[in-house]
């Protein structure tokens, strides 16, 4: 499996017996019924098909949907048998990426509540919005679509992905952090107006679904 | 332009944390696959013959989660789409009239926006725990900060549309 395709391979990779090929479709009854292992036909272990995930572990594979087991990582080219549920290893780069993860979320949103604050609490602020024109906003979407569509492409470099990082928490907490504790008044009926701010998180999401959809299948 | 109260300020916090702290835990505890709710059941599939006995086992039993399962992509793709272009329908507002004749039709849309992106949550924290490389972590940070400042900006739509 080549790094790109890591998001949305297999579910699991089983390895089959190599010294019984001709047991290649018969699958242990109790295995079969508890987590629906299907065997892949012998035809798409020895060619590349079309409708297949490249591979780069050798291809004598079981893809296994369902199964709580998480143990090997598909990227690491490690052949551990994942049915048993009692197999979990601890994988110390994937902890250190998790914690690392939460980390930086936690500091965007500590970022977004203090810029929350300073415009909700601040009597001066709260006028500067007002007047603020149309333009500031639409400077701010555009730069947070930017941020978003260059991190996208330069998730692999850190040093500009921390910048655009940066970029894109300032850029999506402003117009966040002063619209969405405010209300509208629109005819006697009250719009909330971080509805306006919805469609960066839609559309994010679905280009990002669109990626995964894309290295998934194609 | 007027704020909300405090008070509903920090409830939609309080409400915001509870749901995401209970949802990443879920997942990081349980290492749980959600990828099947956002790319669809035939995720783990490699071949066209797995997916034609996925069908011909569906066909002949018919369960309801299995149904439900299969239905849970295409509709959250299909919301996506309308939270999409209603929300370009805000950037014109004073062109278009307001849409919200009742007021249980904008709970309803906050409700259905948030457990969207719960799944998304979901989706990412998955992602996350099993699939992405372990150098990628900014690109993931981003990703789950939007879902919950989204999930947040919909409590808050919420609690302080109530009377």
């Amino acid at each position: 499996m080549t790094q790109d395709s890591y998001y949305a391979g297999k579910g699991e990779d089983v390895p089959v017996n190599l010294s019984a090929p001709s047991n290649q479709y018969t699958v242990p009854q109790q295995q079969q019924q508890q987590q629906g292992a299907y065997y892949a036909p012998p035809y798409a272990t020895q060619q590349a098909s079309p409708y297949s995930m490249p591979a780069a572990q050798p291809t004598y594979m079981v893809s296994v949907q369902h199964v709580d087991s998480y143990g090997s990582s598909s990227h690491d080219g490690s052949l551990v048998p994942c049915c048993a549920s009692s197999s979990r290893t601890f994988d110390l780069a994937r902890a250190v990426f998790v914690r690392n993860v939460l980390l930086i979320v936690t500091a965007q949103l500590l970022l977004v509540a203090g810029m929350s604050s300073f415009f909700y609490f601040i009597d001066d602020v709260r006028e500067f919005i007002v007047e603020q024109s149309y333009w500031t906003w639409i400077v701010a979407f555009v730069l947070e679509l930017t941020s978003l569509i260059l991190l996208l492409v330069f998730r692999k470099k850190k040093g500009p992905a921390a910048i655009l990082l940066t970029i894109f928490t300032l850029a999506s907490g402003t117009p966040r952090a002063s619209l969405s504790l405010s209300l509208y008044l629109v005819d006697s009926f009250v719009t909330h107006t971080s509805s306006r701010t919805a469609h960066i998180s839609a559309f994010n999401r679905i280009l990002l679904a669109i990626f995964l959809f894309v290295q998934t299948w194609l | 332009m007027c704020f909300y109260e405090l008070r509903i300020v920090i409830e939609a916090v309080l409400i915001t944390f509870g749901v995401v702290f209970v949802c990443v835990g879920y997942v990081v505890i349980t290492r749980a696959d959600f990828r099947w709710l956002i790319l669809g059941t035939y995720l783990a599939r490699t071949h066209l013959t797995e997916i034609a006995i996925d069908i011909a086992r569906y066909r002949s039993t018919r369960s309801l989660a299995h149904s439900l399962a299969r239905l849970a992509a295409p509709v959250i793709l299909a919301l996506s789409m309308c939270l999409l272009f209603w929300s370009f329908s805000f950037m014109f507002y004073w062109i278009y009239p307001s849409i919200y004749v009742y007021e249980w039709y904008y709970n309803v849309v906050c409700l259905i926006v948030i457990i969207l992106f719960v799944c998304y949550l979901l989706f990412d924290m998955s992602l996350i725990v099993n699939k992405y490389p372990t150098d990628e972590y900014i690109f993931a940070a981003v990703n789950l900060y939007l879902d919950i400042l989204t999930i947040f900006m919909y409590v808050l739509a919420l609690l302080g549309g109530r009377k």
